[in-house]
Parts: structure tokens; C-alpha cells; sequence
């Protein structure tokens, strides 16, 4: 049973392209593995935030937007727990019919 | 010739019924700004005219957006305080 999820990241504004795309690379292996797959990757880029977070007043915001059994869950954000840079997350599960941001 | 009589109020609607079109949650802070009073507080569907179903998303997505510092949890954060105090 796959369910549409999508995930929110809040990235350190000090991370560079490099950086950024191997978080996502490194997410998008791990929600592979056990056995989804991710939809879309949408970068809203660097966005100021609404208060300062670790003292920083800006961040770059990731959307991901995946397809994965419930049970994945829990591992994606063990993983998303241990990577570094990363300050916020959020995962919410999706309704079939949601409209795209 | 009572006073009170003269002025009727606009009648309230619930914006999400009425277009279901809005997008209505978190990743639309511009949208969820509407409900909140300056100061960052939900503001009652006594007050709005929401309906109870759209209310409860609302808030859902309000506290979502703020997880998120797309919207701010009270206009004052302390670290802003703090700054302001030492200067």
C-alpha cells in the first residue's frame, strides 16, 4: 500500500548547491530502499523565515513530494533527524486529490 | 426610531465554501494571514464566519505553518527582544 506524502525541509542558508542536492539525493535513496519513490522535488530556494531560526532569519525551503508504504515513514525522519543542515521538517500525509503548490 | 436598528452588518460567509478553489493550508501563509490578528493569534469563526469544518483546517494549517516559520507564533520572539535590549 503506497501512500502520497510530501515533506517539507527547512535547510541552513549556508549550504551550498552541492550540499543541498545530496540531502535530497541522500533522502530520496533512503525512501527508495524501502520501497518508495519520490514524485517531485519542488526548491522554493532561500526564503526569510517568519522568526529567527538557530539565528538565522533566513532558509532554504525543500518540498518533496513522495510516494511510500506508512511504515517508511519513521525511517525517513530518523534519517532526516540525523542529517546535518537540516533545521525543520515536516511530513504530511496527502490527500489523492491535493492540487499542486 | 431605535438606533440599533439602522446599521445591519454585511452578512458573514465562509470563504472556503463559497470557492473551494483557495488553497487552504500551510504552504500558503498569504491565505492563513487573513485569520490571524497582527499579533499572530487565530482569530475566533465567531469573528471570520467560517464554518466549523473550515475553522478546524485552519487551524491545522496555521500550527503547521508555524512548525515550519512560515508564520510567525507571536510578533514579539524573545530573541528579538533580547536583541533590542542590548542595544
Amino acid at each position: 500500500m503506497m501512500t502520497r506524502y510530501e515533506e517539507l525541509l527547512l535547510l541552513s542558508p549556508e549550504l551550498g548547491m552541492d550540499e543541498c542536492r545530496d540531502i535530497v539525493a541522500n533522502l530520496t535513496a533512503v525512501a527508495e530502499r524501502e520501497g518508495g519513490k519520490v514524485v517531485k522535488v519542488d526548491d522554493w530556494g532561500i526564503k526569510d523565515t517568519a522568526y529567527p531560526v538557530r539565528k538565522f532569519n533566513r532558509g532554504h525551503y525543500i518540498r518533496m513530494e513522495m510516494e511510500m508504504p506508512g511504515k517508511a515513514v519513521a525511517e525517513l525522519e530518523r534519517n532526516v533527524r540525523i542529517t546535518d543542515g537540516i533545521f525543520k521538517f515536516i511530513t504530511v500525509r496527502l490527500a489523492e486529490t491535493t492540487e499542486e503548490a | 426610531m431605535s438606533f440599533k436598528k439602522k446599521f445591519a452588518p454585511r452578512r458573514k460567509y465562509c470563504r472556503f465554501c463559497e470557492n473551494p478553489e483557495i488553497p487552504l493550508d500551510y504552504k500558503h501563509p498569504e491565505v492563513l494571514n487573513d485569520f490571524v490578528t497582527d499579533r499572530g493569534k487565530i482569530i475566533a469563526s465567531r469573528i471570520t464566519g467560517t464554518c466549523a469544518k473550515h475553522q478546524r483546517a485552519i487551524t491545522r494549517e496555521v500550527k503547521r505553518a508555524r512548525q515550519m516559520a512560515l508564520m510567525f507564533y507571536t510578533a514579539t520572539h524573545s530573541t528579538d527582544v533580547l536583541k533590542k535590549s542590548r542595544i
